[in-house]
């Protein structure tokens, strides 16, 4: 019964750091999450005016359309061809301009220019921005991802807290709040209560958020991609296979017919496929508009055709030769492991694009469940009077050390982070002891 | 119990770089390659048996034409075009087979041409057809 206790007062104690040290981090997560949700219906919004257009007859080869928009900015390089997905919908050309990624919008049918975006200034890509790495590069990244992992010891610690102890008939203080026992089991109650109801949706989006963090998301998916049960590689880990450029010489005399007038040089060499023959293709391939078709950069780049609907069924990801048009590589979802196509459901309904509306409202849901339960979270913290929890007398149970020695091994970075804590902990006993003796 | 961690341990750090043969793990594509050959009046085109092969030329600033082609052996294919007068050329491939359709074009110099002509960046956005 001791150890019972004494676990119990460890595992709170945990609970009650970690979730006051991640709170404002998942905070930011659960919001701006919640708002990304609906980027497509946002983004329609915000830029209404540049993506619709009156369809007429024939749209233009892409060509045409990015000669257009090289006549307005002709010291930019085209990166990116993009057809509308549907007859209403503008291309998308983009351009690096002076070292600035933008997006020019050209109406496929008059070849007319209807805008240019800066890519760092769609609003989107900003809360993108926030939600994956807190707009601070790799350190960012690394905390998202210490606090997604953080995120799971307290679901844990969570539900060994909440995990009713009495044989009770009544749901209340269970799956129910209790509303009139007073203002501190009220606050408990709309913390503890809400955070079980959506403690499967919160896990879920965890562990579908992982796989794109930069230290454990690369790993697993390198050791997936390994395997040859993940994503094949150079989707999201690894490098994209390069284009074949062969070393043409002059010929002085390569000439057979002695009774011709023989040249007095001869040059060749293979030149790059025009655009309309990549996109000609690529939709031979049966890849449908709506496709981001990059154009290479350098000698030795490649054509990528990339498309991430809403729908994981319908990703691909192609490489064409940039002299012969020849496929490298053409992947699609089919083509992907059982690891891979998990990961990319997971992030389709992460994203809340797999099923549409209710899978964003499923998701909406959770979100805003999350910032209910961190806030009556912070308030259980004040109700205490802002006091922290005193360092329990027992030893901690074997259960709760393995348990923590298998969190720490999954996610070494969380790992990493505990035996910190661990030392912190340790080196403050010492001190406190010492005064006390 | 120590195999099981040991396991674990070895797994994690095996994880962290990515193997470059793991491509081969996954579908790959038909290789299909050609090599086109000028020389004379004369276009070669060397690539797979079975392909269907199509020829097209054009002199800069020009209209395509096809060519004849004729199957000279197995897998090479020739054409013939009077390239008589200085100038720059264009030779270009259509090749087919069951599973890749590529498009190697070939840029012929003849003669001395403005270097400035000959440099100009291989053309991304110029459309022949």
């Amino acid at each position: 019964m001791d150890t019972k206790r004494g676990s119990y007062q460890w595992i709170w104690r945990w609970h009650f750091y970690a979730g006051i040290l991640f709170a404002p981090f998942l905070l930011v997560l659960a919001i701006t999450g919640g708002v990304y949700l609906f980027k497509a219906e946002i983004e329609h919004k915000l830029y209404e005016d540049w993506y619709d257009v009156t369809p007429k007859s024939e749209a233009m080869p892409a060509s045409h359309l990015i000669s257009a928009v090289q006549a307005q900015y002709p010291d930019a390089a085209v990166t990116r061809y993009r057809s509308g997905e549907s007859a209403e919908r503008s291309t998308e050309i983009g351009i690096m301009d002076e070292g600035v990624s933008k997006t020019v919008f050209v109406d496929p049918y008059t070849m007319q220019v209807i805008g240019t975006l800066q890519d760092d200034d769609r609003i989107m890509n900003k809360l993108e921005d926030i939600h994956g790495e807190l707009m601070a590069g790799t350190i960012g990244d690394r905390l998202v991802e210490l606090a997604a992992c953080w995120a799971i010891i307290l679901l844990v610690t969570g539900v060994y807290l909440w995990w009713p102890r009495k044989k009770k008939n009544s749901l209340s203080g269970v799956l129910l709040p209790r509303l009139s026992k007073g203002r501190r089991t009220l606050v408990r109650d709309l913390h503890a209560v809400p955070a079980v109801w959506i403690s499967a949706g919160m896990f879920f989006l965890i562990m579908t958020g992982l796989p794109w963090s930069g230290f454990w998301g690369t790993q697993v998916q390198n050791m997936a991609t390994n395997s040859g049960e993940g994503y094949p590689p150079a989707i999201w880990v690894g490098d994209a296979p390069l284009s074949e450029v062969k070393a043409e010489e002059i010929a002085d005399v390569g000439w057979a017919a002695e009774n011709l007038p023989v040249p007095t040089s001869v040059q060749t060499e293979y030149i790059p496929i025009t655009i309309d023959d990549a996109v000609a293709v690529t939709e031979e391939r049966g890849i449908k508009p709506g496709f981001d078709l990059y154009i290479p950069q350098d000698e030795a780049g490649v054509f990528t055709v990339s498309a991430f609907p809403a729908k994981a069924e319908d990703e691909v990801t192609m490489y064409m030769d940039q002299y012969s048009g020849a496929v490298l590589a053409d992947y699609r979802y089919d083509d992907y492991g059982p690891a891979g196509k998990a990961i990319a459901m997971g992030i389709t309904l992460h994203k809340g694009s797999q099923f549409g509306l209710i899978n964003k409202l499923i998701g909406l849901a959770v979100c805003i469940g999350m910032v209910l339960v961190i806030i009556s979270g912070l308030l259980l913290w004040r109700t205490r009077r802002h006091g922290l929890p005193e360092r329990p007398g027992t030893r901690v149970a074997k259960g709760v050390i393995v348990l923590m020695i298998v969190l720490g091994l999954l996610f070494p970075l969380a790992g990493a982070s505990m035996i910190l804590v661990w030392v912190l902990d340790l080196v403050i006993k010492q001190v406190k002891g010492g005064r006390a003796a | 119990m120590k195999k099981t961690w040991v396991l674990a341990g070895s797994l994690l750090l095996a994880g962290c770089s990515l193997d470059p043969d793991a491509a081969q793990k996954y579908v790959t594509e038909e290789k299909l390659k050609a090599v086109i050959e000028v020389s004379g009046d004369r276009i070669q085109v060397e690539t797979f048996p079975d392909a269907d092969v199509a020829v097209f030329f054009w002199q800069d600033g020009e209209q395509s034409k096809p060519l004849a082609v004729i199957e000279e052996a197995e897998g090479v294919f020739t054409a013939d075009q009077l390239m008589s007068e200085d100038g720059i050329y264009f030779v270009k491939a259509d090749i087919q087979t069951d599973g890749q359709h590529i498009m190697p074009t070939k840029k012929v110099v003849i003669g001395d041409v403005v270097e400035a002509e000959v440099d100009k960046p291989a053309a991304n956005v110029e459309s022949h057809h």
